[in-house]
């Protein structure tokens, strides 16, 4: 499917690369399950199951953990708008819009392909951003939809998810005395022995499928931010939105001091506060500063081309 | 001249600061090499002081680039290490990658 | 009541720690003039949530003839208002920032010796840009009551506000006052009624 959001070669590569050796992995995690015998009938149900799911319910898994809801036209029509219009400038189909109640600022894409995606922004970010910085948030999400990197995640986290289950479900059979489809001579201390293999496994494959994306998701958020920017002609937009919506100021609340008393602002007790620490910021993400410069350069190429 | 100051914002020296500036920053990259946290911490304070002191913050519209990056004062000197490698593998990721 | 009154009238009455963070103001709004060219707006305004259960109605009634004693005695030129959020303003005008800090904590120790201390929230001081700095701005100090710290709050259109500007504020301000550290506690005030 090709759109007018620019190609991003770096990005096709590092894509191609990662389903490769996500594959790979999930080949050799099937194989090493059946080697300690887990019975063919429990892999292929649970992965088989897994998958369908997946695939098919991405999108509305995502939604629900969001605590998100698809919105018509009439009920955000300002919002169906804006990405009716980026729509167009890509020129590609529509996906879905969703909003989730939250003060905290953040947008998603999600969905297996593009005619099944979901745009989703949380009302925190409506509240923060003007016109321009949410739409160019917007052309963020749907350029990681145009090139399907939302794809090679969901893909990937599903690897996650299947070693998780396995562990998950293989202890309880474990537990339970359940036989492991192998032979029914096996003593105890034998089928122990296959329980802990198998979570090693499991757990090893959790890591690589992680380190994996790691790269990837770093990776793919600069090129969205590229060809976000790139589409509406404003890196500068962008580069405001995402001062506003990560790092220190997505702390800062939206919701008024005498409406918040209740929580705490009366009180002594101290506020819940996830730890904000600089390594947090890094870790998936690549450095705010660092996206910030990469839209900086791009808006002086844009402004005087070499 | 453009500094950019992790969880801050960016400030503009002219050519004079400039100079000023890039032989405290020199130091303190040394001081980062070499792992030495205290003197790390009194010149990136001495820097940054200098640079909110001399240096003009680039107003919202004003977005350009900027020629200098100065880590922000809580962070220790084992984070930046650890930021700088991580910006050494990005880099050489990103030539790989193209 | 008279210990009420002779804790407002300055006599030998122990300031509650909490208290002794506004006193940091003066020298913070200078260091605001020189380096983010704003200015008070010589008024600020202590807000603080009336109790609607019968027993205090009179105590109440008590604060309204403190206040218009105190207004007399120290010609302290205030006057009274209630939000739609239901709760209750002591907006105090004083041009110079050490006469209108002294005000203001007069008016918070007030109130707290009264036994309003559960009930304060918060005390917000105006401040503006001088009229040639290149970026007008309109900006408000919050000082919490309860962690005796304060927070910038700067509104912009459309129930907004402006982050980047008021983390900037931040890093001036942590030299004269205790800044409240946890960003999550920076709730706005919106529509606060001090200029």
């Amino acid at each position: 499917m090709s759109t007018r959001y620019p190609k991003d070669p770096g990005l096709t590569a590092r894509m191609t690369v990662t389903i490769f050796l996500l594959g790979l992995l999930y080949v050799v995690f099937i194989g090493a399950l059946l080697a300690v015998g887990v019975s063919y009938g429990v892999v292929i149900v649970i992965a088989g199951a897994l998958l369908f799911a997946q695939y098919f319910f991405s999108d509305k898994i995502a939604l629900f953990s969001m605590h998100a809801r698809v919105v018509s036209e009439q009920e955000a029509p300002e919002l169906h708008a804006m990405v009716d219009r980026l729509c167009a400038l890509a020129d590609m189909p529509k996906p879905k819009v969703g909003i989730a109640e939250s003060d905290v600022p953040n947008a998603f894409a999600t969905g297996r392909s593009p005619k099944a995606a979901v745009v989703c922004v949380t009302s925190g970010i409506m509240r923060r951003l003007d016109y321009q910085e949410l739409e160019a948030v917007l052309s963020h999400e749907l350029s990681h939809v145009a090139h399907r990197d939302v794809a090679v995640m969901t893909i990937a986290s599903f690897l996650g998810v299947l070693a998780g289950l396995i562990t998950r479900f293989t202890l309880y059979a474990g537990m339970f005395g359940g036989g492991y489809g192998g032979g029914r001579d096996r003593d105890n201390n034998n089928g122990a022995m296959a329980v802990l293999a198998i979570m090693l496994i499991s757990i090893v494959v959790y890591a690589i499928s992680f380190l994996l994306t790691r790269a990837l998701s770093r990776y793919r958020e600069l090129s969205a931010d590229r060809s976000g920017a790139i589409l509406i002609g404003a890196p500068a937009a962008l580069a405001s939105a995402l001062t506003k919506v990560t790092g220190a100021m997505s702390q800062i609340p939206t919701r008024d001091l005498r409406s918040a008393e209740a929580f705490n602002a009366f009180f002594f007790a101290p506020a819940l506060t996830k730890g904000f620490s600089l390594s947090t910021l890094f870790s998936t993400h690549p450095p705010l500063e660092k996206r910030l410069e990469q839209l900086a350069r791009l808006e002086e190429q844009m402004r005087h081309p070499a | 001249m453009i500094v950019r100051v992790l969880g801050d914002g960016q400030y503009e020296l002219d050519n004079v600061e400039a100079e000023e500036f890039t032989s405290l920053d020199d130091a303190l990259g040394r001081h980062i090499d070499d792992g030495d946290e205290e003197a790390y911490r009194r010149d990136l304070d001495s820097l940054l002081e200098y640079v909110r002191r001399n240096g003009t913050v680039l107003g919202d519209d004003d977005f350009r680039p900027s020629d200098q990056v100065l880590p922000d004062p809580s962070s220790s000197l084992a984070e930046i290490k650890a930021l700088l490698e991580d910006e050494q593998a990005l880099v050489e990721e990103e030539h790989a990658g193209s | 009541m008279t210990k009420f009154f002779d804790a407002l009238l300055g006599r030998t009455k122990p300031v509650p720690a909490r208290l002794d963070a506004l006193f940091g103001l003066p020298s913070a709004a200078i260091t605001l003039q020189t380096e983010a060219g704003l200015v008070s707006t010589g008024q600020a305004g202590v807000c603080f949530k009336p109790v609607t259960d019968a027993s205090f109605a009179e105590v109440q009634g008590d604060i309204s003839q403190l206040l218009t004693m105190v207004k007399e005695q120290q010609e302290i030129k205030l006057e009274e208002l209630d939000d739609k959020l239901g709760y209750h303003w002591v907006i105090i005008t004083e041009p110079d920032i050490g006469e209108l800090v002294t005000n203001v904590h007069a008016v918070n120790s007030g109130l707290e010796d009264a036994g309003y201390g559960p009930q304060l929230l918060c005390t917000v001081f105006g401040f503006t840009s001088t009229p040639d700095s290149p970026k007008p701005q309109h900006a408000y100090l919050v000082y919490l009551f309860k962690r005796g710290t304060f927070y910038p709050f700067i509104p912009a259109s459309g129930e907004k506000r402006d982050n980047v500007a008021e983390l900037h504020l931040k890093g001036i301000l942590e030299k004269d006052l205790k800044v409240e550290e946890d960003l999550q506690r920076w709730f706005p005030i919106w529509g606060v009624p001090v200029s």
